[in-house]
């Protein structure tokens, strides 16, 4: 055994060695470098996501909620994580609260001795803020946000509200899709810590950015008109066995779309179907023409045409112009509208020049885009008058073919002979407010131009009285107290490229009431295969029961104070008034007119019922509604069902989610 | 046996180094992501209890027995090893290799652990009954082959790490019974021109100071001619046997001297235990809260790449504190072996030495990128029921040799 003591320094010198090369590496990588290694680190462990911003909430006039964004809550559970004296606690408000089963969370907290970190407990349908606020505080709980979108007043105007993109929460179709800048909001940023497995890790302290609310619209629609509408067209499409209908409700003075409702009932139909797709009108065409006659002067009171009993061969024309009711002797323009006599219509309408015409139809916004904000609004059809067919257009037009007009675009051109003559732009967007409730945006009406003068206008509105008159196409429309103005339609369908035999489209065109316009209707119904097919049969009886189901509700849209019976004297039309156009915001909390009547009603029994069908029933009882939440299904209701109040009591409905 | 003969210093860096390991241990099982790491401090806490006991038992078996049972241990270690290549079961930090051996589901450990010591024990009978230092070539070709047998076995596991504590026993203890550092150069000369031979330049620069040696160290010719042919051969044939690597430990040992290499797969360790010990600074982010670590970020955080948790929690001052602990117990047991009261104490005591040292430097090497990746435990620190028990025997061992040294009068100071 060689045990010097050169072997031993020299073994010490060794370690003494090793041990320097290793912390003189440490030294280098912790003391030297040791800050870019954090940075590093740092970088390594951490990411970012989106904090996702609530969507803003669509309201009808009224602020009754049509599709708002509600958070929830995804749950999950690290029993390792929950300190020991909050067990009991967490375990009961996860039963009662969450509804987890009590073995489902007892053998989540045993097998943390066997799994480790790994133990987990997870909810897989979203819980309410209500349902996570007593675990909100414990530690080991995670709770991740989310918004839902919920359509708290069932499917009313649900293809105009459209639907989101399941992943992204944009808006896909519908107003969700025109409006996505607006109701988005901006997402707000989180930092996680990331392990390497992908796993995020929440850290509160690292909110970098609060995400902003999107801003919440409040749509010119009327939710009870809306579903009076979309009720009325279902039940005329069965009854009259059709395959789409459409139904446009208009504010003239404001240009405010009321209800915009389409109902598909057969899938031929889908095509046909929507406020904004475009059909060749028929009748209800007439009217405008008359419009550029009065307005240039080619025709007056007394003006008349030969009806030629009922067949008349125009010139180079393939197939003679017939009317249904042959008139044999001389009829003025009040008179071929009143009929809707394609003879005199058409006779009236060559004493414009195709310029002249095309001009007039044009200045009624036919051809262009009314502007109203859905995403796929059509410009209908109006040809440029050198493109039309020297024999054959003009006459076609003057009956409502060779051009095609949106439901829109009709009731747009109703609303400027209701005005005096101004066309008014259309829009559903009556106000944009903010989260706080700030307004940023109050719709103001705007009128685009004068079409015809008011003296015009108020000839037009006589003939549309006329129309609508017992003795009229439109008589069916007519109401016992207010006058309806209207105009009806029927025209043939093209399937294939040809006119199909027996296929038509039924449409009325009206204003209402007579006398102080505050509603447009506009009413098409698609193929009724019946029996009956003629405007007056099929349209105008439905505008009859949607005006009448309208003053029945009571509802603050239609100002029942400036209403006159239909046999009061016709006001002198009075010229667009800036001043009276506009209107004030309708508060959620807004007080209606007093109610005419006052006698006792009893309170419908409603509970249970979707808060639409209930606020109906009630309206028909004459009482008026107020709804607190943002639920679907009535949960309460004050005063009491069968209470006896007076007509015009407001009673207070408490909603819930349905289960 | 009175407690007064006990040595205090091994005791107390050995339970220092316990208590600071089992620490650290607990702090690698407190992590957010999941990792196998938990409660892992509780198992090692029955497993240093055993320990403790092994030390005990050990303490009172004398040298004579241990020199006694030396060869038939060390045959055991080989069949067990050979057995282990047939049947043997990966798990653990070593889950694609074959190094476990396990009855009937039951891990019952590794061999490996075994063998190291079975091979000190044999390799110190062997040494121990010179009279004189070996002092030719040839001399040294029967403790080669101790070693060496049980290197192979474990290589072709393949189980790199402990292949190199082996040859890290062989030369260290070699060095202690007192042969020439120039033999021992020849005897690693063919290992270093394997290493050097992918650079033909500095293969051949070793050859030619190869030559020069052999002639002013006046080696018997027939050992230099053999030196030089072997060397040779290995040059020639280190391409074959690159080949014949395993993929991973190809890696391991491309990605060691480059890690950016493949930085998500064998590099990845190397680059994250670099970035985890780094951020730790001057004094860490303190115990259990290393970010890095709580993330699991290094996947063998409580066995092989524990020291990378020292670092990031406690920082500089945490490894110098670790570092100089494990230095006074290399200076308490080379004490010991050297004051020992026969050849063959003081040769076991210095090949645990030898095993403790191999293991400390490989295993901190690695976590601050000095040393290639090689997967084996850091003493004390590292989870792990086999390696305990050998380095807890060690201790035994080496108490006994200080008590039998100062019962035979051999002050202490």
């Amino acid at each position: 055994m060689a045990n010097t003591s050169t072997r031993i320094g020299a073994l010490q010198f060794i370690l003494l060695v090793g041990l320097v090369l290793i912390i003189g590496r440490a030294a280098q990588v912790q003391v030297i470098q040791g800050r870019e290694w954090a940075t590093v680190a740092e970088a390594t462990r951490t990411t970012t996501r989106a904090l996702p911003a609530r969507r803003g909430a669509l309201y009808d006039r009224h602020g009754l909620p049509l599709a708002v964004s509600q958070e929830y809550y995804r749950v999950g559970v690290t029993p390792r994580e929950v300190r020991a004296r909050d067990v009991d606690t967490l375990t009961h408000r996860l039963v009662t609260d969450l509804g987890f089963s009590p073995s489902e969370v007892r053998s989540a907290f045993a097998a943390v001795e066997r799994d480790g970190p790994a133990a987990y407990l997870y909810r897989h349908r979203p819980a309410s803020a209500s349902q996570v606020e007593g675990i909100r505080r414990f530690r080991g709980v995670h709770l991740q946000r989310v918004f839902l979108r919920n359509h708290p007043s069932g499917g009313l105007a649900g293809d105009l509200l459209g639907t989101l993109v399941a992943d992204s929460g944009r808006g896909r179709s519908g107003l969700e899709l025109s409006l996505d800048s607006l109701l988005q909001g901006t997402p707000g940023e989180a930092g996680f810590l990331r392990a390497p497995n992908g796993t995020l890790y929440e850290s509160p302290d690292r909110r970098i950015r609060d995400p902003v609310p999107g801003y919440d619209v409040f749509l010119t629609l009327d939710a009870e008109l809306q579903g009076i509408a979309e009720a009325a067209l279902a039940e005329t499409l069965v009854r009259e066995d059709a395959d789409a209908g459409d139904v446009v409700l208009l504010e003239p003075l404001s240009g405010e779309v009321l209800a915009m409702a389409t109902v598909v009932r057969r899938a031929q139909g889908a095509r046909r179907a929507g406020g904004w797709i475009p059909a060749e009108p028929g009748s209800t065409i007439k009217l405008l023409a008359a419009g550029g006659l009065l307005r240039l002067g080619r025709a007056n009171a007394t003006d008349s045409v030969h009806g030629e009993n009922g067949e008349w061969e125009l010139r180079q024309r393939r197939r003679p112009i017939r009317d249904i009711h042959p008139i044999d002797g001389y009829m003025t323009l009040a008179h071929a509208i009143q009929v809707s006599s394609n003879i005199g219509a058409t006779k009236f309408t060559m004493r414009m020049t195709p310029e002249e015409h095309f001009e007039v139809l044009r200045d009624f916004g036919l051809g262009t885009m009314t502007g109203v904000e859905i995403p796929y609004e059509s410009a209908g059809l109006l040809k440029f008058p050198h493109r039309w067919n020297p024999d054959n257009t003009q006459p076609s037009m003057a009956q409502g073919y060779e051009l095609e007009v949106t439901p829109l675009q009709l009731a747009a051109a109703y609303a400027a002979i209701a005005n005096d003559g101004w066309l008014p732009a259309l829009t559903l967007i009556k106000e944009i407010r903010d989260a706080e409730g700030n307004t940023h945006y109050l719709h103001e009406p705007e009128a685009i131009r004068r079409v015809v003068s008011a003296r015009v206008a108020s000839q037009l509105k006589f003939f549309l009285r006329e129309a609508a008159a017992d003795s009229g196409t439109g008589g069916a429309a007519q109401l016992d107290t207010y006058g309806v103005l209207g105009k009806t339609g029927t025209a043939r369908n093209v399937v294939d490229g040809v006119y199909a035999p027996g296929n038509y489209t039924a449409s009325f065109a009206g204003i209402f009431p007579a006398d102080d316009p505050q509603l447009v209707v506009v009413v098409r119904i698609v193929n009724p295969q019946g029996g009956e097919y003629y405007g007056g049969l099929i349209a105008a009886p439905m505008t009859r029961r949607m005006l009448q189901d309208a003053l029945a509700t009571r509802q603050s849209t239609l100002d029942r104070s400036r209403l006159s019976f239909r046999t009061a004297k016709a006001p002198p039309p009075a010229s667009l008034d800036r001043a009276s156009g506009s209107r004030t915001v309708i508060e959620l909390s807004a007080t209606p007119e007093e109610p005419e009547r006052s006698e006792e009603v009893a309170v419908p029994d409603v509970m249970g019922l979707s808060v639409r069908e209930a606020a109906f029933r009630l309206h028909q009882s004459g009482l008026r509604v107020s709804v607190a939440g943002n639920g679907s299904v009535v949960t309460g209701l004050t005063p009491g069902t069968g209470s006896m109040v007076r007509s015009g009591t407001r009673v207070s409905l408490s909603t819930g989610s349905g289960s | 046996m009175s407690r007064r003969g006990l040595d205090r210093g091994l005791i107390v860096c050995v339970l220092a180094l316990a208590v600071y390991g089992l620490a650290i241990l607990y702090s690698a099982g407190q992590t957010d992501a999941p990792t196998d790491a938990y409660g892992a401090w509780k198992r090692q806490l029955i497993w240093l209890g055993l320990g403790s006991l092994v030390a005990a038992v050990v303490f009172r078996v004398s040298f004579r027995l241990l020199e006694w049972v030396a060869p038939g241990v060390y045959v055991f270690a080989i069949l067990l090893l050979l057995l282990t290549l047939v049947i043997g079961t990966g798990a653990g930090t070593a889950s694609s290799t074959k190094s476990w051996l396990a009855v009937g589901g039951i891990r019952l450990g590794q061999p490996a652990e075994l063998a190291k010591l079975a091979t000190i024990l044999m390799m110190a009978r062997y040494l121990s009954a010179f009279k004189e230092p070996p002092d030719s070539l040839r001399a040294l070709i029967v403790p080669s082959c101790i070693a060496g047998l049980p290197a192979v076995l474990v290589l072709a596991q393949p189980d790199l790490g402990s292949a190199i504590v082996f040859a890290g026993i062989l030369f260290l203890m070699l060095f202690w019974a007192g042969v020439r550092p120039f033999l021992l150069l020849l005897l690693a000369s063919p290992v270093v021109s394997l290493l050097l031979a992918g650079n033909t330049q500095l293969w051949g620069a070793w050859m030619v100071a190869l030559f020069v040696a052999l002639l002013v160290g006046r080696a018997f010719l027939s050992e230099a001619i053999t030196v030089y042919l072997v060397n040779s051969a290995m040059g020639v044939f280190a391409l074959t046997l690159w080949n014949r690597l395993q993929p991973h430990q190809r890696l391991r040992l491309s990605t060691f001297l480059n890690p950016e290499l493949d930085p998500s797969a064998s590099g990845y360790q190397a680059i994250q235990s670099k970035v985890a010990v780094g951020s730790g600074g001057w004094f860490g982010n303190g115990l259990t809260q290393g970010p890095q670590k709580r993330l699991a970020f290094l996947p063998e955080q409580h066995t092989d790449f524990i020291f990378s948790v020292v670092g990031e929690e406690l920082g500089f001052i945490g490894v110098l504190v670790a570092l100089s602990l494990f230095f006074c117990l290399m200076l308490v047991l080379l004490r010991i072996a050297r004051r020992a009261s026969d050849a063959f104490a003081s040769l076991v005591v210095f090949g645990m030495l030898s095993l403790i040292l191999t293991h400390v430097f490989e295993n901190v090497g690695m976590t601050v990128n000095v040393t290639p990746i090689t997967g084996i435990p850091l003493p004390f620190f590292s989870y792990g029921g086999s390696f305990l028990l050998a380095c807890s025997l060690a201790v035994g061992v080496s108490l006994r040799a200080a008590w039998d040294a100062r019962q035979a009068g051999y002050a202490d100071a």
